[in-house]
């Protein structure tokens, strides 16, 4: 209880920061992007004021990671998972791998503007910026409301909750990771093999293995030494087949339509491919065989 | 053959004991205990065992099989 009461604490705290922040980000891109536009020189003094807008990211990240952490400390331990609960988890999870997405845009603008360009992407930092502005607000008025504090807990010898969160967030990180790399295919000659495969793809598993780390970690210190109760063995059993034989078709129809082209982008975006997709059938079978009951 | 169980009739009948207080005595998750009663999944002897001693009854008492068709037992 007081590990959850300073967690909400410090979450208030962070998130008046970020909307602070929020605030100061939209005087100073208004007064930047016109500047960049027309290729004026940025000086001294911009460059330190872009600093603190890298600096409004990290502490948006850091609060979106212990909001993360509340929410499953919340979820763990409610005798239902909590619909609601798991939405608001997978938004806030969706929008901190976004805000990986504000700095690879910032760095495109910036390499466009060294290279005297036009830099489109400005037309996508803002809408994301107003969408993370609307989520860190929606955190920090159900922190404050105590939404993540009231909920009844229970005590539970084989957890169940937190299972399927890592499914949840293995659905979000497996299918967002590989429509992101199949967006190679569609733009092979602007992809760019280390920001997006390599980078990308990092960023979109580095939740979903956290989530995993988390989950074995509260397996460590239950008191069933199973790591799985006998029906979650048989669904995933059931999902490990699934999986096996959809990945296999689609490799198979992957390496059929590339033929011709195996030395194009499908040289190296066919692992994240079948990576992503196969956390994406795992995770979506395991929930779907999980809630069929 | 199939399955069935009185699960849900020895839980109310045990003070209407939850479905995850069954399932925390007993090791498992409360998704499980939900399926044994909807007959939805087959527990292991070990599982019914485990049950059946926590309601201090017979394993046959709770679970017992019927018949999917007329020819069969």
């Amino acid at each position: 209880m007081k590990t959850n009461r300073a967690l909400r604490i410090t979450n208030i705290f962070l998130g008046l920061i970020s909307v602070g922040l929020f605030i100061y980000d939209g005087v100073l891109l208004k007064r930047i992007r016109p500047l960049m536009e027309t290729w004026g020189t940025l000086t001294e003094h911009d460059n330190d004021l872009l600093l603190l807008f890298g600096i409004g990211l990290l502490v948006l990240v850091i609060y979106y990671g212990l909001s993360l952490i509340q929410i499953m400390r919340v979820m763990r331990h409610s005798e239902k998972l909590p619909v609601g609960m798991v939405l608001i988890f997978v938004l806030v999870a969706v929008a901190a791998l976004f805000v990986v997405s504000v700095v690879v845009l910032m760095m495109d603008i910036n390499n466009q503007y060294e290279a005297g360009f036009a830099q489109p992407e400005w037309n996508l930092v803002y809408p994301i910026l107003a969408a993370q502005m609307g989520v860190a607000l929606l955190l920090l008025i159900l922190h404050a409301a105590g939404t993540f504090t009231r909920i009844k807990q229970k005590a539970i010898v084989q957890d169940m909750n937190i299972f399927m969160i890592v499914q949840v967030v293995g659905v979000v990180c497996g299918g967002m990771g590989f429509v992101m790399n199949l967006l190679g295919f569609l733009y092979p000659k602007s992809w760019n093999t280390l920001i997006h495969t390599v980078m990308g793809s990092v960023v979109m598993l580095i939740p979903y293995l956290l989530m995993v780390g988390y989950w074995l970690v509260m397996k460590i210190g239950e008191k069933s030494k199973n790591l799985y109760d006998e029906k979650q063995t048989r669904d995933i059993g059931r999902s490990a087949i699934l999986t096996l034989i959809t990945a296999t078709v689609l490799m198979v129809v992957l390496f059929i339509t590339q033929f011709n082209a195996l030395d194009g982008v499908v040289r190296y975006l066919w692992l994240p491919l079948y990576l992503f997709g196969v956390i994406f059938l795992f995770s979506a079978s395991n929930l779907f065989f999980s809630r069929k009951a | 053959m199939k399955l069935e169980n009185r699960l849900r009739k020895y839980r109310f009948d045990h003070d209407q004991i939850s479905q995850q207080d069954l399932a925390n005595a007993v090791g498992v998750t409360r998704l499980t205990i939900h399926s044994i009663e909807n007959s939805k999944f087959n527990p292991s002897t070990l599982l019914a065992l485990r049950i059946a001693a926590f309601f201090g009854v017979a394993v046959e008492d709770i679970f017992f099989l019927v018949s999917e068709n007329k020819d069969e037992l």
